[in-house]
């Protein structure tokens, strides 16, 4: 069953096409890994999906709920790890707030959290920062995950502990489209690989088939697979 | 210095004190709230809000407050709008004190980063629920120190109403020195003010206080 799909997404920054032409489906309980280097266009086309960036043209379709993690976190810093989670719920989808408290602590438990529902987000490693960002945008119960490189911005210590979160979810099939350097995760991890490169899709197929041994010499390049 | 004397007319010089804070309040209850609209005004797209806004703030920041105050009591008049002078007091400051705190809120929201934005749309709240839940309570603990600046400012100016005859502090003061020819009425408001003053840098470092709970 698809959950977003995506129909010849242009999008430019000035003089700049960062994005030149994308289609893109993806299916429920599917677990997306997108590669490729800077300046690809791989954070654009995931901003675009959920509207923080509006495509010069094409089409979106997708009319489910999509939860954001980002690469800074923007966790909330005047407010609590459990206010983080249950702002969202309570002013946008008007739960009761015993009831988001309820459903977010049984969050915070599964990113392994609980200790720290009344911690500020100062007072978190980077890696727990990010497993509460992923905390708070499951709060909202999104049906599709999005991920824009979640682990750049962590301490090579801290990346496995979010690593697993997401491998977690991965399990209890949420649909996951993740943009990453992580090479390891998305071979173990993902359903299918894409590989863009100057604005386009250039590669789209299992990992086994995209990171192991692929015939594009970019892309060899870029997995440092002829030295 | 005669203390039976300072004693006899410091009850006139407090009634003074009543209209200075009544100034006072007015200034803060209406400005903040205007100071906060005229932000968020002056940084929505809308290309003619943000010259008149920028208009605005030019003009009743760049010209003396004296200027403005003479201009509403004896100017105005002229185009068939009459008021008393308390009222020209009123109008001034607020509108003189919303000006500086348009420029202070927009600074403070302009500091939040985008990241605080996108992660409120992405959790699917709209823009009054993130400037209200989101921006503006972060915004408040960067503008915090300025506008303990503005806070003590406007003690201080609420004196220019002596120029309208508004009987607040300085003018019962300077009423009294005229009446008595002696000086210590200037003493007795010159401690006024700084008692007024005293309570704002309190409370000023109590909000300071509370908003410190968080990096």
């Amino acid at each position: 069953m698809e959950i977003i799909r995506i129909e010849n997404i242009h999008k430019r920054f000035g003089d700049l096409e960062v994005l030149k032409g994308i289609d893109f489906v993806a299916n429920k309980g599917e677990v997306i890994t997108i590669i490729g280097s800077s300046g690809s266009g791989k954070s654009t086309l995931l901003r675009c999906m959920n509207h923080l960036e509006k495509a010069d043209q094409g089409r979106i379709h997708c009319d489910c709920r999509i939860g954001m993690v980002f690469q800074n976190f923007n966790l909330f810093p005047h407010k609590s790890v459990i206010e983080n989670l249950i702002e969202a719920p309570i002013i946008v989808k008007k739960i009761p707030r015993q009831q988001a408290i309820e459903f977010s602590m049984g969050l915070l438990a599964k990113v392994g959290l609980t200790d720290k529902r009344d911690a500020y987000p100062c007072q978190l490693s980077g890696g727990q920062k990010q497993r509460v960002a992923i905390a708070r945008a499951l709060a909202m119960e999104p049906q599709l995950m999005l991920f824009d490189e979640p682990t750049s911005a962590l301490d090579p210590q801290l990346i496995g502990e979010v690593l697993q979160v997401m491998k977690k979810l991965a399990e209890e099939h949420m649909t996951m489209i993740v943009v990453t350097h992580e090479m390891n995760f998305a071979r173990e991890v993902s359903d299918r690989v894409i590989y863009m490169d100057n604005g386009v899709i250039v590669v789209d197929g299992p990992p086994e088939e995209v990171l192991v041994d692929p015939k594009i010499p970019e892309l060899r390049t870029f997995l440092n697979l002829d030295r | 210095m005669d203390v039976s004397y300072v004693t006899s007319i410091i009850g006139f010089i407090l009634q003074g004190t009543g209209i200075t804070m009544k100034v006072y309040v007015v200034t803060i209850v209406c400005s903040i709230p205007l100071g906060i609209l005229f932000a968020l005004g002056k940084l929505c797209p809308f290309r003619p809000l943000q010259y008149l806004l920028a208009a605005y703030t030019w003009v009743f920041r760049g010209t003396p407050l004296l200027l403005q105050l003479f201009f509403a009591y004896y100017g105005l008049p002229v185009f068939g709008i009459e008021f008393q002078p308390l009222m020209a007091a009123y109008v001034t400051f607020v509108l003189n004190y919303a000006a500086y705190f348009t420029e202070i809120f927009r600074a403070g929201i302009q500091s939040i980063e985008v990241g605080q934005y996108e992660a409120s749309k992405a959790l699917g709240m709209n823009y009054l629920q993130t400037m209200r839940r989101i921006i503006l309570p972060q915004a408040t603990k960067v503008i915090l120190p300025p506008m303990g600046n503005e806070a003590i400012n406007l003690v201080k100016d609420t004196a220019l109403c002596a120029a309208l005859s508004i009987p607040e502090i300085l003018r019962n003061a300077k009423v009294t020195v005229a009446r008595d020819f002696s000086i210590e009425a200037y003493f007795v408001a010159a401690v006024l003010y700084l008692l007024l003053t005293f309570v704002i840098i309190r409370v000023f470092r109590e909000l300071e206080k509370r908003y410190g709970y968080y990096n």
